[in-house]
């Protein structure tokens, strides 16, 4: 159909707010490739520019342009800058500033994930109480408390590096009391009205609480026939989680399906230390770790993966290949240092085994 | 900011570029535009219900007299007619063409409202497809990310932004069970495959195929209660199958490590109990009879 060159072509000739946020899906996706995203801070850089530092202060843009900050924050990490880092903790001081709303709320929660993997602890379990308490319903107030019962196993993770056994036990402890609210949720909804999220909540709370069963054992104090018998469970929990959600249609991501893969490793691993398991045992557990921490590609990384696949590599390598630990060490320590700094526990307790 | 930079608006996006108009029509874009908003009006006041209930209740609020009441009372007087006048006389018809409802039994009474309801979410979605294509432009990249920006932005405009209209659009492309591609979602998956897919008429039937399998999967996902994640990796597979998409490659990037992922996953399957097929069988019986033969 020919047109007259100076009819308008477009019924939205300045639709920036929209235009903006599919940009930022498009970096959404690009940086979703675990090896490479550099393009995706290539977009991010382009976006941020034009949205510029006015945007905290305009309502109806400070959110993209935060969530713009944090997935740029993120993947300068994941190419190993540690620019990254220093992005996100001035943005969540930044967010602190932003009027309080349910779009913030959502954002909060989503930067929360990055604060916990970059070692901010505290910040991540403080931010997420409040997140609680403003929770709009029960689902999102159980996601929440799933949440903050995974941030406080971060926390307790990084107590085990620093040796602080009491606040690790106490931080376990205070992650077993938020997981069980959450899984009761969800347990009711998935009986209520049974969906592919409900059983997605629910399976990960219970890996949630597996996780921090098999994050017991690797705390001084931990033994007895109690204990040793959740741990049972929690393998066992771990198993029938991992066959439901391999089984397609695929819910989970693979982050939340590779460090499941990674707990039931060092379960391998430590049952094999502590119960006379048998070798085969500890190869099959320094196997899923070490394929665990492959999988994981560029993504931010959980640091009790880089522990307990060092743990595992110290208990079947060290005699006959040492330098396969060092190797590791010196991978891991150069993958965790952008992200959570080079002073984090982790990071030491890395450098240390060295 | 450098042109490569830029955003741009896509004309083959939007439809009224494919209708018929009068080329002395100055007010074309108030009077497409207001219609549009009015219809985003009545969405919103069903925020909320089922689409069950929504989707008759806005069709009814949208047959010809209440529409015209409806402008009227939500726009000022002078441009209300003006607007319902160039629009709903004028324009009706051919959007229904391009948009195919005349694949619809032609004596079905809600024709002209699921045109306003399509129109108004066109208005709405178009926008975020630019943004994509724009960023697609910057950074271009294979055929996987490219397609998943297509359906990621998709799935987050009918989730996040516009939720109760891009439900009742997809429920506007249905009649008994029978849906259409909706000329949008065809045009933008069009210009997405466009670097990747160089032969004209395999890439327009790809796009067509993709957009009706969209409108399939954003009614079936309003249905289940489904989440945009779900809805992605539903289109993500549907467009696998086509064969749009290549398998998804592997990262790891050396044989080695590759191989030991593979083994280590035939591991895991066996101690969580799936069963890895008769033919993953056959050839581990191969691979444990040829380790027997090394041994002994």
């Amino acid at each position: 159909m020919p047109r007259a060159r100076s009819l308008p072509e477009t019924l939205r000739p300045a639709a920036n707010y929209e235009w903006a946020f599919g940009a930022y899906y498009r970096a959404h996706v690009l940086q979703k490739n675990r090896a490479d995203v550099e393009p995706a801070a290539y977009v991010l850089k382009i976006l941020r520019d034009k949205l510029g530092d006015e945007g905290y202060f305009d309502p109806d843009i400070a959110i993209l342009r935060a969530r713009a900050e944090h997935l740029y924050g993120r993947t300068l990490i994941r190419l190993g800058a540690r620019e990254g880092r220093d992005i996100l903790v001035d943005l969540y001081q930044k967010s602190t500033r932003l009027p309080v709303d349910g779009r913030l709320d959502r954002f909060l929660s989503d930067l929360c994930g990055d604060l916990s993997n970059i070692g901010l602890h505290h910040e991540a379990i403080t931010t997420t109480e409040s997140l609680i308490g403003r929770a709009p319903d029960n689902d999102v107030r159980a996601r929440r408390r799933g949440n903050l019962a995974a941030w406080y196993l971060q926390r307790a993770v990084a107590h085990r590096a620093g040796r602080r056994d009491a606040a690790a036990w106490s931080d376990l402890d205070a992650a077993d009391r938020e997981i069980e609210p959450a899984i009761q949720t969800w347990d009711e909804d998935d009986k209520r009205r049974p969906t592919r999220t409900t059983r997605l909540q629910l399976r990960e709370a219970l890996a949630v609480r597996a996780s921090v069963t098999v994050e017991r054992s690797a705390v001084p104090g931990y033994g007895g026939e109690e204990q040793t018998r959740a741990m049972l469970d929690a393998a066992d929990e771990l198993r029938r989680l991992l066959a439901e959600s391999l089984t397609p249609p695929r819910d989970e991501t693979y982050l939340q399906v590779v460090y499941r893969i990674g707990r039931l490793g060092i379960y391998h691993i430590r049952t094999a230390a502590h119960r006379d398991g048998t070798f085969a045992q500890l190869k099959r557990g320094r196997a899923y770790l070490e394929h665990a921490w492959r999988s994981t590609g560029n993504a931010c990384v959980r640091p009790w993966l880089a522990l307990d696949l060092l743990e595992a590599l110290e208990v079947c390598a060290a005699a006959d290949d040492p330098a396969a630990v060092r190797d590791f060490a010196l991978e891991a320590i150069d993958r965790l240092t952008p992200q959570c700094g080079s002073d984090y526990e982790a990071v030491t307790a890395l450098a240390e085994s060295l | 900011m450098a042109a490569e930079q830029s955003f741009a608006c896509e004309p083959a996006l939007w439809t009224f570029n494919d209708v018929p108009r009068n080329r002395f029509d100055r007010s074309m874009v108030e009077a497409w535009k207001r219609p549009a908003l009015v219809v985003a009006d009545v969405v919103a006041d069903l925020a909320g219900k089922p689409p069950d209930i929504a989707f008759p209740a806005a069709l009814k609020r949208l047959s010809r007299k209440p529409f015209r009441e409806l402008l009227q009372t939500r726009l000022s007087p002078g441009h209300s007619e003006k607007a319902e006048g160039t629009f709903t006389k004028r324009r009706v018809t051919p959007l229904r063409l391009a948009y195919g409802l005349d694949a619809f039994d032609p004596r079905e009474d809600s024709l002209r409202a699921r045109v306003l309801l399509l129109h108004a979410a066109e208005y709405s979605f178009v926008p975020f497809a630019e943004g994509a294509l724009a960023a697609i432009k910057w950074s271009p990249s294979i055929a996987r990310w490219d397609i998943r920006t297509g359906f990621h932005t998709v799935a987050r405009w009918a989730f996040d932004h516009d939720p109760g209209l891009a439900v009742l659009a997809a429920a506007s492309l249905t009649i008994d069970g029978s849906s259409l591609p909706w000329r949008p979602f065809t045009q933008f998956y069009e210009l997405v495959l466009r670097p990747h897919r160089l032969d004209d008429d395999r890439r327009r039937a790809d796009a067509d195929g993709l957009s009706l399998h969209t409108i399939g999967t954003l009614l079936d996902a309003n249905r289940a209660g489904s989440r945009q994640g779900e809805v992605v990796r539903n289109l993500m597979t549907h467009a696998e199958s086509l064969g749009v998409l290549p398998p998804r490659p592997r990262f790891e990037r050396d044989e080695h490590a590759r191989r030991q992922s593979e083994l280590t996953r035939i591991l895991l399957d066996f101690e969580i109990g799936r069963a890895l097929g008769d033919s993953a069988d056959d050839i581990l019986d191969v691979i444990e009879a040829e380790r027997a033969g090394a041994e002994g």
